[in-house]
């Protein structure tokens, strides 16, 4: 998925093209608990460092929560 | 995990640079007063994709890496309880204890408060607003 599909301009738009319905069809068929999560990166906002997620699981259990301004 | 904007409007629009993307990961650390470490995706949302795509989800990882919880909406409330839980179970394991793992899944319920809700999209720009009023539209006619 290319940067302009993902970052939609326009909610509606979003809706109205079926992403949304995709989007959460796909959800119960995701990892599961018990499965291993993905490793990914972050850029920490507070210092603009690349954080691993597995940096942080190695240490301690981590809550991770997804979210926007909007 | 900062992803991408699920409201946009015309004062925080969608993110058209990862600059943009970090300038509104700060905003809303700034103004909500958030105090926890934000990480901000890539400007595709690979970590957010690789996790599920949900606006607002919330996973639990453990050492090692194992998921122990997953909800495609966040309650913190819910996520506090699954936390003493866990950890009280874990205290138990063998061979001190006696407890052994085991799966569950749920359907929860969660507040909706839409006036609020629509004075959080009017805080976005009035597009906002009237683009979602439009998408409850459009899922009032699939039903």
């Amino acid at each position: 998925m290319d940067a302009t599909t993902y970052n939609y301009a326009t909610f509606d738009g979003y809706v109205d093209g079926g992403h949304e319905q995709r989007e959460f069809a796909a959800w119960p068929d995701h990892l599961h608990a018990g499965e291993l999560a993905p490793d990914i990166l972050g850029t920490a906002l507070d210092d603009g460092t690349e954080v691993a997620l597995s940096s942080i699981w190695k240490r301690r259990t981590v809550v991770v929560e997804f979210g926007s301004f909007t | 995990m900062y992803t991408r904007e699920a409201h946009p409007g015309e004062h925080v629009g969608h993110h058209t640079s990862f600059d943009v993307k970090l300038a509104n990961a700060a905003l809303l650390r700034d103004e909500i007063g958030i105090r926890r470490p934000i990480l901000v995706d890539d400007l595709v949302g690979t970590t957010h994709r690789a996790y599920g795509s949900m606006p607002n989800m919330t996973w639990v990882i453990g050492r090692g890496g194992k998921v122990l919880y997953r909800a495609d909406w966040t309650s913190a409330a819910n996520v506090e309880a699954f936390l003493e839980r866990h950890e009280r179970g874990r205290q138990r394991r063998p061979p001190s204890g006696s407890v052994a793992p085991y799966l569950s899944e749920q359907i929860e319920y969660r507040d909706v408060d839409r006036e609020a809700f629509y004075d959080r999209l009017r805080r976005n720009g009035p597009r906002s607003y009237d683009e979602f009023k439009r998408a409850e539209q459009l899922w009032a006619e699939r039903r």
